[in-house]
C-alpha cells in the first residue's frame, strides 16, 4: 500500500448533491458577467462556477470608483448591476455548455421578485440558485438577514418555485446571529449555505476628504476578511450541519484547507483573482493537494469540519 | 505565483498603489475645443498603452490613457519645459480628455492647481517593434503618440472626422492626416494611408487605436499583408484590478489581459468589432453600446 503522501490526494467533494472534481468555486461577482468569460474560469481549473447576481430588471450599478484595493483587501460598491433576468436567458443558454456546474445567483427586493427570477431560470437547469440576501451595497440589500422570520419565508417560497434544484442562501456577516439565520434556512428546506458575502466597510482618502466610493460605503473582501468568514461558517455549520461553501478571503491552499476545517464542503475564491489572476484556482487546488499529502490527509471530504471539537 | 499582499505602505502609512491619490493640475491645455491634455505633478513609470483611473471625489472615476510622461516622452517634457513648469514630484503624466458625459466634461472645466484623484498605471502595454507604423483614430490619439515619442522608426498616420478634431499636428511634423471631409490632408479613412505605407514598405509591426471599426479594418489590412499588429481596446470599465468583470470582450479581461492585444488574441475574440457590454452588463451591439 503507498503512503498518503505519495498518492493524488482525492479533492473532489459534494455541496446539495453536487458533484465537484475541485472544491474551489468561482464566488459570485468576480467575472461572472458572461458565459465566454465563465466558460474560461471553469476550463481553468475552477470546480463550479458562479454567475454575477441576476436582478428582476436591468439595472446599472453605482457609479465609480465602486471597487478598491486599500492594502489588506478590497472594498466593493458594484451595486449589482444587471442586465435583468429576461436579458440573461441567452447566457443561461450557452452556459449549458460549461464543462463545470454553473450556480445561478439571484437579487431581488421581494419574495416575489426572487420566486420570478427562479421560475424563468429554472428551464436553464443551473446546477442551483444561490439567493444573494446578504449585498451590502443596495438600499435593502440586507433586509432579508434583519429576521428569522423573513428569512425563513424568502426561502421556503423559493424553494416550492425551484422544485428539484438546490437552493443555496448566502448569508452576510453583518447579521445579529448566523446560528439563528442559519438555522432558519435549514429549517425552511436550504440544500446548503454560502458564508458569507463581503462586510460592511469605508475608506477615507484624507486629502480628498470623502470616502473613496462613491457609494460611500462598500462591502471588504480579501485577506481581511478571511477570520471573519473563517468564524462564520464555523458557527453556520455548528449550528445546521448544512454544506457550506465557505467563502471570505481565500487566496492560498492553506486558506482553503482552514475554511474546510471550520465546516465547509466547497471553497469560494473572488477577490483571490486580483492577487494571482485567474489561474488562482489551479494554483490553490495544487497547494491544497501539496499540503494534503504533506499531512496525509487523503480526503478533502474527511477534513470537512475537522475544527470542531 | 505566491500573492502578495500589500501590507507594508498601510502599515508605514503611506498611500496603497490601488487607492487614488489627489494630484495638482500643473497644466492644461487645449488640443481643439473638444480636447485638452492635463499635465499631473505625479511621476509615473507609464508605458505607451497603459491607462490610470482618474477620480472627481464625489462625481465618477473613469479609465483615461496615458498620453505620456515626462521621462519618457520629449513631447511631454517639452511642455513642461515650455511653461516653465517644475513639478513637486519631479515628474509629471499627461493624459488627454475629450469631453463626452458628465464627468469628462466636469474635468475639463478643471484649471492648473486643481486637485484630481489618480491611480495607476493599469493595463498591458503595447510591445516596442521599432520599424512601425501606428495608426491612430480621434481620441484613440494619445497613447499611439506616447508610442511615437519611444520609437526612432516609425510612421505615424492620424485620422478624424474633421480638421478641428485632429490632435498634436504641431508635436509631429511627419504626420500623416486623413480627415473624413477632406478638410485636412488625405479625403477619406486613415486606413487608406495605411495601405498606402505598407504598398511603399512593409513594416514590422502596425499600431492601432482608435474606434473599433477602424482597429478592425487595420486588422484586416494587416492579415492581408501578414503583418503583425496590435491594438487597445475600450471598453466600459469599473476597478481596473481584473476582478468585476464589467470589461469582458469575449473571453478577455480588458483591464488587466488589454487594454493591448496582439492581431491572434483580437481575432479570437468573439465580441471584437461586434459587442461590448454596458454598464448593467448587458451584451449589446457597439453601435448601442457607443449611442448609450
Amino acid at each position: 500500500m503507498k503512503a498518503a503522501n505519495e498518492t493524488n490526494p482525492d479533492v473532489t467533494t459534494e455541496v446539495a448533491g453536487i458533484k465537484l472534481n475541485s472544491p474551489l468555486v468561482l464566488a459570485s461577482g468576480i467575472l461572472g458577467t458572461s458565459s465566454d468569460i465563465l466558460k474560461r474560469v471553469a476550463s481553468e481549473g475552477a470546480g463550479a462556477v458562479t454567475m454575477k447576481s441576476i436582478g428582476p430588471v436591468e439595472r446599472e450599478g453605482h457609479p465609480n470608483p465602486n471597487v478598491i484595493e486599500f492594502g489588506f483587501g478590497m472594498l466593493n460598491a458594484v451595486g449589482l448591476p444587471t442586465p435583468g433576468v429576461d436579458n440573461v436567458l441567452q447566457e443561461m443558454e450557452e452556459l449549458k455548455t460549461s464543462p463545470v456546474p454553473v450556480i445561478a445567483s439571484v437579487y431581488g427586493s421581494t419574495v416575489d421578485d426572487f420566486v420570478m427570477i427562479v421560475e424563468k431560470l429554472k428551464p436553464y437547469k443551473p446546477a442551483a440558485f444561490e439567493l444573494d440576501i446578504s449585498c451590502p451595497n443596495k438600499e435593502d440589500g440586507l433586509a432579508f438577514m434583519a429576521s428569522e422570520d423573513v428569512v425563513y419565508k424568502l426561502v421556503s417560497s423559493v424553494k416550492k418555485a425551484a422544485g428539484n434544484i438546490p437552493v443555496i442562501p448566502k448569508l452576510s456577516p453583518n447579521t445579529h446571529s448566523i446560528p439563528r439565520i442559519a438555522a432558519a434556512c435549514k429549517k425552511a428546506g436550504a440544500d446548503a449555505l454560502c458564508a458569507i458575502n463581503t462586510a460592511s466597510a469605508m475608506v477615507i482618502n484624507i486629502e480628498a476628504r470623502k470616502p473613496v466610493l462613491a457609494y460611500k460605503k462598500g462591502g471588504l473582501s480579501g485577506p481581511a476578511l478571511k477570520p471573519i468568514a473563517v468564524r462564520c461558517v464555523y458557527e453556520a455549520y455548528q449550528a445546521t450541519g448544512l454544506p457550506i461553501i465557505g467563502t471570505g478571503g481565500v487566496t492560498t491552499g492553506r486558506d482553503a484547507i482552514e475554511m474546510i476545517m471550520a465546516g465547509a464542503s466547497a471553497v469560494g475564491m473572488g477577490t483571490a483573482v486580483y492577487y494571482r489572476g485567474i489561474s488562482a484556482f489551479r494554483e490553490v487546488l495544487g497547494e491544497m493537494k501539496e499540503w494534503m499529502r504533506n499531512n496525509n490527509v487523503r480526503s478533502v471530504k474527511e477534513i470537512i469540519g475537522a475544527a470542531h471539537y | 505565483m505566491k500573492p502578495e499582499i500589500e501590507t507594508e505602505h498601510a502599515c508605514k502609512g503611506t498611500i496603497p498603489k490601488n487607492v487614488p491619490r489627489m494630484v495638482r493640475i500643473l497644466d492644461v491645455i487645449e488640443e481643439n475645443p473638444f480636447v485638452k491634455t492635463f499635465l499631473l505633478d505625479i511621476k509615473m513609470d507609464a508605458l505607451p498603452g497603459q491607462f490610470v483611473m482618474v477620480w472627481l471625489p464625489g462625481l465618477d472615476e473613469k479609465p483615461m490613457s496615458v498620453r505620456g510622461t515626462s521621462e519618457a516622452s520629449p513631447a511631454v517634457k517639452a511642455l513642461l519645459q515650455k511653461a516653465k513648469l517644475k513639478p513637486n514630484s519631479e515628474g509629471a503624466v499627461a493624459i488627454t480628455v475629450e469631453a463626452r458625459g458628465p464627468t469628462t466634461k466636469e474635468l475639463l472645466q478643471k484649471k492648473p492647481n486643481d486637485m484630481i484623484g489618480i491611480r495607476g498605471p493599469y493595463g498591458k502595454p503595447y510591445s516596442i517593434v521599432e520599424d512601425s507604423i501606428m495608426v491612430g483614430g480621434g481620441v484613440g490619439m494619445p497613447p499611439v503618440a506616447f508610442l511615437a515619442d519611444i520609437l526612432k522608426k516609425r510612421r505615424l498616420l492620424q485620422g478624424a472626422r474633421t480638421k478641428e478634431r485632429l490632435l498634436f499636428l504641431d508635436q509631429y511634423e511627419d504626420m500623416r492626416i486623413s480627415t473624413d471631409d477632406g478638410t485636412l490632408g488625405h479625403k477619406g479613412f486613415v486606413t487608406e494611408l495605411l495601405e498606402e505605407e505598407i504598398m511603399k514598405k512593409k513594416p514590422k509591426m502596425v499600431y492601432a487605436c482608435g474606434p473599433e471599426l477602424m482597429m478592425l479594418a487595420v486588422l484586416r489590412i494587416c492579415r492581408k499583408h501578414r503583418i503583425p499588429m496590435e491594438a487597445s481596446l475600450e471598453r466600459y470599465m469599473r476597478c481596473g484590478l481584473g476582478v468585476c468583470g464589467s470589461c469582458v470582450c469575449g473571453n478577455r479581461v480588458v483591464c488587466v489581459e488589454g487594454p493591448v492585444f496582439n492581431d491572434k488574441e483580437l481575432e479570437e475574440m468573439a465580441d471584437f468589432g461586434k459587442f461590448a457590454l454596458t454598464k448593467s452588463a448587458r451584451k449589446v451591439t457597439l453601435k448601442e453600446y457607443y449611442s448609450g
